[in-house]
């Protein structure tokens, strides 16, 4: 099944139907969005949707797709069809530029390298400002600044492992968005990063979770004194906060 | 004569200077959408056919004053069809809350004039508005609030008659049915017409009459382009003791001949020094090669899975045309359904529809 509406109804006005209605049952429906990011900012804030995809990407479950142009919209649409559980489908509104030869291949969760001038910088991007961001890239590679740039038009699942490729090789990462700065694929990059590198994270995870009292939801889920306790001290034994926890432990030796 | 403790008199030739001030609108209106081009275009027919019910309201109904924009008992307005708000930011401008000189900037970056009516930035909006279907429910928050301060403001709304397919409207109007909300006054602009097509097709809102009245409303149906009858209604809307509806046929894209009724002018750039009589369709421009709309490249993918033998249902909200779903309605017509602008609805029957187990 796939419905048709703008980014900001479906993120926002229809947000419930959506989480508890199609992805908690894990139902095959494609959610088409268009006016996503800034494709419909003459109409103003009650059709700009910049904030969709931190709102949607808290569902569980849900895939989330993000074209960079025309042909790897259809690319996408045609992997949509194939995936078991809903899918949101960020789109545009007018025209904007091709990037990809018609047919262009796309695996979804899966992200690609565009263009690789360097390892100065890596620019991570997704959507329609992709196109502006390989003008960038360009225009530093002639200024003398080599970078690589990554498209990740799945960002939910995120294409992780490229993500930490991308960084490993570089020490400058930067990630471009047609979206707010909370929540997006800024966002969705640093929950990849943070984890093991700075900190860690205890929370619910990213799924559905089932009736029972807070207490016994709390000691399932590990939001217990002593589980919190327990997990932290194997955090800090295995050294997961990563090289500046590291390093004070050495010296603390 | 006396109504609700309110004193009206009436110079003569009232009506005639009303009629003067709607004619103003329209044509200022036109200009704008024309000097704003298509990067900004506004929903010119949106726009001209609420140019009376705004004239009435704001040159003769509501009791303002532009010097004092945040007087506390001043009437208020919301305009919940937010997309027509050009209408509304020319009738402002008129009544001087800010200088005419804005207009030509509306819809631009770090204008006073936002695509869909802004409180904070617009002097004179009194409500926020924009995405359909929640204008009644703020305008009894602002009913509820004049009544419970004493203060003898009113408040009007003005619907869409597409918009009355979001249910929200209707939660709206119960709530003010159960608080007797005598100050809310709601005028429905009937033009028959909405994105995607007739209302009467896209998703049938008749018999509307019916409808408000079994929600507690007193209805009127009146000419909706007719000032006299506009004002009329309002003042009879005053001296009752529950909310009153108004229900304004009018003709979508008014007082422009090749625009009424024709909905390829929902929302579009006019072109300058056009001719009032008849317009060809003006010529598309020729198609950069390397310019693409996703949008459009979405609903050529579904019409290829269709076409395919895949077994898809395609539902829409008011979309079909502007989610490039024509093809696919026309081609598959039992893969279709059209909910109106009803965005829960929409989602809520596509799980219902993949429950069933459909692909």
């Amino acid at each position: 099944v796939i419905v048709a509406t703008y980014a900001t109804f479906a993120s926002m006005r229809a947000l419930e139907q959506l989480r508890t209605f199609i992805a908690y049952p894990r139902l095959r429906v494609i959610v088409a969005a268009g006016l996503g990011g800034l494709s419909g900012g003459i109409e103003g804030v009650a059709h700009l949707g910049v904030e969709d995809l931190g709102i949607l990407r808290c569902v569980p479950g849900l895939t989330i797709l993000v074209p960079a142009d025309a042909p790897e919209t259809s690319a996408l649409v045609r992997g949509a069809v194939e995936v078991d559980g809903p899918v949101y489908l960020r789109l545009g509104r007018d025209d904007s530029p091709v990037l990809f030869d018609d047919p262009v291949e796309r695996r979804i969760g899966s992200g690609v390298v565009l263009a690789r001038y360097g390892d100065d910088a890596a620019l991570l991007t997704q959507g329609l400002v992709t196109a502006e961001v390989l003008a960038a890239a360009a225009m530093l590679q002639r200024s003398g600044l080599d970078t690589t740039v990554v498209e990740l038009p799945t960002l939910k699942p995120l294409d992780a492992a490229l993500v930490r490729a991308a960084v490993a090789e570089t020490s400058l990462v930067v990630t471009v968005e047609e979206h707010s700065v909370v929540g997006g694929l800024g966002a969705a990059v640093a929950d990849v990063l943070f984890d093991r590198a700075i900190g860690h994270r205890i929370g619910l995870p990213d799924q559905f979770l089932e009736s029972g009292s807070p207490g016994e939801l709390r000691v399932k889920f590990g939001l217990t004194a002593d589980a919190i306790a327990a997990h932290v001290r194997v955090l800090h034994a295995t050294g997961a906060g990563g090289p500046r926890a590291q390093a004070r432990q050495t010296a603390r030796r | 004569m006396r109504r609700s403790g309110r004193v009206v008199r009436r110079r003569r030739g009232w009506l005639t200077s009303l009629a003067h001030h709607a004619a103003a609108i329209r044509r200022d209106t036109l200009d704008v959408l024309s000097a704003i081009g298509d990067e900004h275009r506004g929903h010119p027919g949106a726009s001209l056919s609420i140019v009376e019910l705004i004239t009435a309201l704001y040159f003769d109904i509501m009791r303002v004053d532009p010097a004092r924009p945040d007087w506390p008992d001043r009437d208020r307005f919301v305009l919940s069809k937010g997309h027509g708000c050009l209408a509304l930011y020319v009738a402002l401008a008129r009544r001087g809350y800010f200088d005419p000189a804005e207009l030509r900037t509306f819809r631009s970056v770090d204008s006073l004039l936002q695509g869909h009516p802004d409180m904070r930035r617009t002097p004179g909006v009194d409500m926020t508005s924009g995405s359909l279907g929640h204008g009644l429910s703020t305008g009894v928050g602002l009913a509820l609030d004049a009544r419970q301060r004493g203060s003898p403001a009113r408040v009007y709304v003005v619907l869409g008659d597409g918009e009355l397919q979001e249910g929200l409207v209707w939660e709206g109007a119960m709530a003010a049915a159960k608080y007797g909300l005598a100050n809310l006054t709601a005028l429905v602009d009937v033009n028959g017409l909405q994105s995607g097509g007739r209302v009467s097709e896209t998703m049938p809102i008749e018999p509307l009459a019916a409808k408000w009245r079994a929600f507690g409303w007193r209805v009127t149906s009146i000419d909706g382009h007719d000032l006299g009858a506009i004002v009329a209604s309002a003042q009879r809307a005053m001296s009752q003791s529950r909310p009153s509806v108004i229900l304004a046929r009018t003709v979508k894209g008014k007082g422009v001949a090749w625009m009424e009724g024709n909905n390829r002018w929902h929302q579009a750039c006019p072109p300058r020094d056009a001719p009032s009589e008849s317009l060809a369709t003006p010529a598309p421009r020729p198609e950069p090669r390397l310019l693409a709309s996703t949008r459009a490249a979405f609903g050529d993918a579904v019409l290829q899975l269709l076409r395919a033998g895949r077994d898809l249902m395609v539902v829409t909200s008011d979309t079909r045309s502007s989610m490039g779903l024509d093809a696919v309605a026309r081609e598959f017509p039992d893969r279709h359904v059209e909910v109106g602008i009803a965005e829960q609805n929409l989602l809520a029957v596509a799980a219902g529809l993949a429950a069933g187990g459909r692909r």
